[in-house]
């Protein structure tokens, strides 16, 4: 019976022993996942706060640092998802780039035939959505050539996932 | 009394392990969202002053139209029947509810270093906006820049000031 | 005798201080020997950061990280066309460098990080370069209005560090060394362009034999592969155009921009296990990068020119005001197109051709040109 008791004793122990043996690898692996979770997405919140940056400067769209070039914006445009897929040879893929013209008037999608009487571009849009995206927006100015007159816009640039 | 110190010490062990998720959970707040609320309101004070507001003679830019409202609040922009104070506030005020209706913003307009009094008219400091931001306690970011502005010859540095606070 | 409860307690204890020291090992692995391969990992993305906020700041600053190890295994890689470039170093590669970066690491050195550009008129294209403390003589062989133009545009293609505790010097060599002749110091940039404005004597070659923070840059007629025994040579050909050999024979490479020159000075001649020299790679990943980078400015300024020639075309009224800015800037717009058609064109060249480059630099030159006249004109404010 005494040894009974025993026996029983270092089963139950030998039971939770496994339990938290387990539960800690559970936890370890599970925060291993987390971790590198948290890594990637930190990897890419960085890379689309630089993308913001590096597109409100680049020559590409601007004349000169956060002031956009209306002309060069409709240029891109134009030039199509070709010419978007050697821009991601410089931006990355999943990049994309909004400019919205702040004005009372209704929005117009920039193309070919209406410049300079429209005030929004897309660039470059990405063909999936649903997938998770890490989008920054900042007051710009627009250069409208046209005119000879800076507008006030807000440029979003994202990185989708 | 063997089994209540096991079942003790597991409910420690269960406590340690949420203690550290919940701590180094904590600890993984991107350190990018600083600096990206101070270029946003940075952007936002230079974008507006270099915007076109469409009225001529000394109000073409808004930065003009600031500077007109700072050393000769009374005067008359070509193309506005309205003060240049009054105008200038109308006008912060449109481009900023444009931007983003859910901002509390102030602008301070103020002498620039090495600035002498005007006569009567000149003023010091004037200011648009909620200047209840300023309280303490009140989460908002601040930009800085200095503008020109040309009257009667002699060119003023003058110290615009936005500060802006999010409503939730 | 030990009882189960004791050996629970034992067994329980070991788990948690297991565990314990698993987490404390992880996050302390970065400063133990252990940790090498991730420091430098490390290291070398803090670089590219520094570069890129360089790039869009253009404040310089030291990068000190790069002490702790030897990072001379590293160099910029263009990759493929639609895969964004990035930094590759014997024990990895850290992927994407997006701004363009020239580099020369040194083992266990800090660099100077800065920024700096060429100019094509239509397009500026900027780029960051991080260079350790260096000493760049030239060995001017002839003094013509050349020789003295190519020194100053290689001197401006190098960083400004005055009141900086990093020196990037500049001097000569006639047989010695000619270096403490900004007033008995040593030269930085403004002071010897200076120098360079106040004097000029040809050179009678250099015997001097120095470390390798010593740059030696040699400008001659007679430059052809291992002429020179350290450094490069220069062989100017046309305006802006020409040669750089090294002392490895079979380099012989063609240079249109100060970019080109630079790429081959910071690169070295510092083999990898195929014989590629440093040089080699960072020149090729300069005209691979910049090529690419042209080109797809070019599309994109000639496409904007196309539209504004159009709309300017169209509020023309010549009858009401021929002197109007859309009546004389469209015109201009047009020619612009059409130059930049030819440099998109010759933008295909092979870099390693001189016919081919001197195509290209003539269509670039054109379109500058014609770039410069939309300024005057009052067409590009």
């Amino acid at each position: 019976m005494k040894s009974q008791a025993g026996l029983m004793e270092y089963l139950l122990m030998t039971f939770f022993i496994v339990v938290v043996i387990v539960a800690i690898v559970l936890f370890l692996g599970w925060w291993s996942v987390m971790e590198m979770n948290l890594e990637q997405k930190k990897i890419i919140d960085e890379r689309a706060f630089f993308l913001l940056k590096y597109s409100g400067n680049s020559p590409y769209f601007t004349r000169e640092g956060w002031v956009l070039d209306d002309a060069k914006l409709n240029a891109v445009k134009a030039l199509g998802e070709n010419f978007c897929e050697k821009l991601r040879g410089v931006f990355g893929s999943g990049w994309f780039l909004e400019v919205r013209i702040l004005d009372e008037n209704p929005e117009v999608d920039c193309t070919y035939t209406n410049y300079p009487d429209c005030n929004h571009w897309v660039l470059c849009e990405p063909k999936s959505s649903g997938k998770e995206g890490y989008i920054y927006t900042i007051p710009v100015n627009v250069y409208r050539n046209v005119f000879r007159r800076y507008d006030i816009a807000i440029l979003t640039s994202g990185v989708y996932a | 009394m063997k089994a209540q110190t096991t079942m003790i010490l597991l409910v420690f062990l269960i406590m340690i392990f949420t203690g550290l998720v919940i701590v180094l959970l904590s600890l993984s707040q991107t350190v990018v969202r600083e600096e990206y609320s101070d270029l946003y309101v940075n952007n936002l004070l230079l974008s507006i002053l270099k915007t076109n507001t469409g009225y001529t003679d000394r109000c073409e830019t808004v930065s003009d139209l600031i500077g007109c409202a700072f050393l000769t609040p009374s005067y008359t922009c070509g193309g506005s029947s309205l003060e240049c104070r009054t105008l200038a506030e109308q006008t912060l005020e449109e481009y900023m509810n444009m931007v983003n209706e859910n901002m509390v913003y102030c602008f301070n307009i103020t002498s620039g270093p090495g600035w002498s009094s005007l006569d009567e008219q000149g003023l010091y400091s004037i200011s648009f906006g909620d200047s209840s931001i300023w309280k303490k306690g009140i989460n908002r970011r601040v930009a800085r820049t200095v503008i020109q502005s040309v009257h009667e010859g002699l060119e003023y540095n003058i110290e615009v000031t936005l500060a802006v606070a999010f409503r939730k | 005798m030990i009882t189960a409860y004791k050996v629970f307690q034992i067994l329980l204890g070991l788990i948690l201080s297991g565990f314990i020291l698993f987490f404390l090992l992880r996050y302390a692995s970065n400063y133990v020997m252990f940790g090498e391969s991730n420091q430098k990992f490390v290291i070398i993305d803090n670089l590219r950061t520094t570069s890129q906020n360089v790039y869009l700041s253009g404040n310089p600053v030291i990068f000190e990280d790069t002490v702790r190890f030897d990072f001379s295994s590293c160099y910029p890689a263009f990759n493929e066309p639609t895969e964004q470039p990035s930094i590759k170093c014997r024990f990895g590669e850290i992927s994407p460098l997006v701004i363009p970066f020239f580099f020369m690491l040194k083992p266990k050195e800090r660099v100077f990080v800065d920024r700096n550009h060429v100019d094509y008129g239509w397009w500026r294209v900027y780029f960051t370069e991080a260079i350790p403390e260096t000493h760049v003589i030239f060995i001017p062989m002839d003094a013509s209005d050349r020789t003295w133009d190519l020194m100053k545009e290689i001197t401006m293609a190098f960083p400004d560090t005055k009141g900086f505790n990093i020196n990037i010097t500049f001097g000569f060599c006639d047989e010695t060394l000619l270096e403490n002749i900004c007033g008995g110091d040593l030269c930085e940039k403004k002071g010897f362009l200076n120098i360079l404005n106040m004097h000029r004597a040809p050179s009678s070659g250099c015997s001097e034999t120095l470390g390798d923070e010593y740059l030696f840059v040699t400008i001659s007629d007679s430059c052809r592969p291992a002429y020179v025994s350290k450094g490069i040579c220069i062989k100017p050909v046309d305006e802006g155009i020409g040669y750089v050999y090294t002392p490895r024979s079979q380099d012989e490479f063609v240079y249109k921009d100060v970019a080109d020159i630079l790429s081959l000075i910071l690169g070295g001649n510092q083999e990898d296990p195929f014989g590629i020299s440093r040089a080699e790679k960072l020149y090729e990943y300069k005209n691979n990068l910049f090529m690419e980078r042209l080109y797809l400015a070019a599309r994109i300024m000639q496409m904007r020119a196309h539209i504004l020639r159009s709309e300017y075309q169209s509020r023309c009224n010549p009858s009401l005001n021929s002197q109007s800015t859309y009546c004389v800037c469209h015109p201009l717009y047009d020619n612009l197109y059409s130059k930049l058609d030819d440099v998109i064109r010759n933008l295909r060249n092979d870099y390693t051709e001189y016919n081919e480059m001197e195509s290209l630099k003539s269509s670039l030159d054109e379109a500058e040109s014609v770039y410069q006249d939309l300024v005057k004109w009052g067409c590009e404010t």
